[in-house]
């Protein structure tokens, strides 16, 4: 090859091109800024007497997991998860639902494996954990997971909208958040909404190691950020996410490790750059999901498995401390060892109503909604739920 | 035979053409449904998006030979398996997830890489090493990024792939075992393994 001043004064020339439009590429804020809610006077709320109300939801499929609920802008809540003949069948669809004064007002197969491969133009094996949101203008936006070949590991995020309440998708954008093949990245916990109009999505990685990452994206699906959760216990995954302040945010997480089982912690003072190593909660954890809201009044409420070894116990526990000390709050479900009560989904209501739902013995999503009084009521121990419905 | 094979990589200049009658048959393949999904969406769904830069060099492959930019040089492969490829597999694979390091992240922040790709561009100037073709290709990558032409917004992704590393590793592997052995080999053995007549 012969090289001619002008071909090299011509390559340079190309490459300061690429190299200033790259660099003018970069988007967002630089200072990521947590759109954190709030705190509205607990006075009002605890007035209130204790209500507890469990809404019957639909059982379209002989398997269900992983639902996720979100408030749509006219009030109702929408509730999304995964079902089929079983976890990670082929014929496993998102299932949702809409709840409206404490009833469902529908229930719909939203996405199937084969829409998705129409949306995304690549083979889709199976459906997972499902993430449903609503962004600023309203529409329905969902993060799901999907395996393409192999098993949860070789697994994919995808983020998807919806203009017509999650009935159907019109664009689906892959996450690129692994530099070898995109493998293994999954979704479980809701976003965070960010003060420029980005979100911070909980996510995490289990292809030989596992841990909890925070990638920031934009409503369209632009990845802007993804940073590791460093951990302390063990190998951490499944971050479940609450903003206490624009910069400040704490995150619990599932714990894999089952010589120290407890619930594991990291936080961020930086809007999510940068997340530290966290003393662990005092909460055992027997391998499973966590779910993490911060309620209207400045409290933090987690729905876990207090249990070393299985699911067969839901409780929530509350922290008025930004997440460094809990107290056993009211016990969902309980039943003999075998049971399972897992994988929670909190959302609450402007009106100060809190909605929970979680797997029912993987053959059903239930759904309860509580309020804060209901929370502080001393007796722990009682499961608030029937064990057979 | 790895040396020859070694030398063939690194020492020819062109590499014949498969011609521009490759990619028709190769898109008909693509485009043809199988298990209701195209072969091109089974092979996204397995190996995802190749990276610009190997698409580029596919591309100059098949149809414009000529215009391929030299093989990169034994020492070039070493450094890009050593300070590329590592970091960027290794903590996905070996290391503890807290070991802080993680190349990958500063493809979404790429200021430090667009820096590191502007002191080895000034450094060849300098140097009289300047590679043009290789160079344009590398910029074609960047400016490909600004737009956001892939799915994935992070600028490794725009510069490199796992199979391009892999290949580039093999190069260094082979490349090495080959200049290790060949200083240790007897002249007349070196000169059977060249062909040369003695």
């Amino acid at each position: 090859m012969t090289k001619s001043p002008s071909s090299t004064r011509w390559s340079l020339t190309l490459l300061i091109i690429g190299l200033v439009a790259a660099g003018l590429h970069t988007r967002g804020s630089i200072e990521p800024r947590f759109a954190a809610s709030s705190v509205i006077d607990a006075q009002k709320q605890e007035s209130a007497s204790a209500l507890f109300l469990p809404i019957e939801l639909p059982r379209p499929t002989p398997s269900a997991h992983a639902s996720s609920v979100a408030f749509m802008q006219d009030g109702s809540l929408l509730i999304a998860w995964f079902g089929g003949t079983r976890e990670g069948a082929d014929d496993v669809a998102i299932q949702m639902a809409r709840v409206k004064d404490g009833r469902v007002q529908d229930s719909w197969t939203s996405l199937t494996c084969e829409q998705l491969e129409g949306l995304t133009h690549r083979v889709i094996r199976t459906l997972g954990n499902p993430v449903v949101w609503i962004d600023a203008d309203g529409r329905v936006k969902l993060n799901v997971v999907s395996v393409s070949y192999g098993g949860w590991s070789g697994s994919s995020v995808n983020q998807l909208h919806s203009q017509d309440g999650g009935k159907s998708w019109s664009a689906a954008q892959r996450l690129i958040l692994s530099p070898f093949f995109n493998l293994s990245t999954l979704v479980r916990n809701p976003v965070v909404a960010m003060q420029d109009g980005t979100i911070g999505l909980p996510a995490y990685h289990e292809l030989l190691h596992k841990w909890g990452m925070w990638v920031r994206v934009t409503t369209e699906g632009r990845v802007l950020q993804c940073e590791r959760m460093p951990s302390n216990v063990g190998e951490l995954l499944q971050p479940a996410v609450a903003a206490i302040s624009a910069t400040d945010a704490v995150a619990v997480l599932r714990n894999t490790n089952s010589a120290q089982p407890v619930v594991g912690r990291s936080a961020t003072e930086d809007g999510g750059q940068t997340w530290s190593l966290k003393a662990p909660l005092d909460i055992p954890n027997p391998n499973a999901s966590i779910s993490m809201i911060r309620l209207i009044d400045g409290s933090l409420l987690i729905a876990a498995n207090p249990l070393v070894n299985g699911r067969n116990v839901l409780q929530l526990f509350r922290s008025r401390d930004s997440g460094s000390s809990w107290t056993a709050s009211r016990t969902i479900e309980r039943s003999a060892p075998g049971g399972e009560f897992s994988y929670p989904s909190f959302a609450q209501s402007a009106d100060g109503l809190i909605y929970l739902s979680y797997t029912w013995q993987r053959k059903g999503i239930r759904l309860c909604a509580f309020n804060s009084t209901w929370l502080d009521a001393s007796d722990t121990e009682k499961p608030a739920m029937e064990t057979t419905p | 035979m790895i040396i020859r094979f070694v030398r063939e990589i690194f020492g020819r200049k062109n590499l014949s053409p498969f011609g521009m009658e490759l990619w028709i048959p190769a898109a008909i393949v693509l485009i043809v449904p199988a298990a209701g999904v195209s072969i091109a969406g089974h092979l996204r769904g397995l190996w995802g998006d190749p990276s610009i830069v190997t698409f580029l060099l596919l591309f100059l492959y098949t149809v414009r030979p000529s215009s391929l930019p030299n093989r990169p040089r034994l020492s070039t492969c070493v450094l890009v398996s050593l300070f590329v490829m590592l970091p960027l597999y290794l903590p996905l694979f070996l290391l503890n997830p807290n070991v802080p390091v993680d190349l990958y992240s500063y493809g979404w922040k790429p200021k430090w890489i667009l820096i590191a790709i502007a002191v080895i561009a000034l450094g060849s100037v300098m140097m009289r090493r300047m590679a043009p073709r290789w160079t344009n290709i590398i910029a074609i990558a960047l400016i490909a990024s600004s737009v956001g032409l892939m799915e994935s917004d992070n600028l490794w992704d725009y510069l490199v792939d796992p199979g391009l590393l892999f290949t580039i590793a093999f190069l260094a592997i082979a490349g090495s075992i080959t200049s290790f052995l060949g200083s240790r080999m007897p002249e007349s053995i070196k000169n059977l393994s060249s062909g040369k007549q003695i």
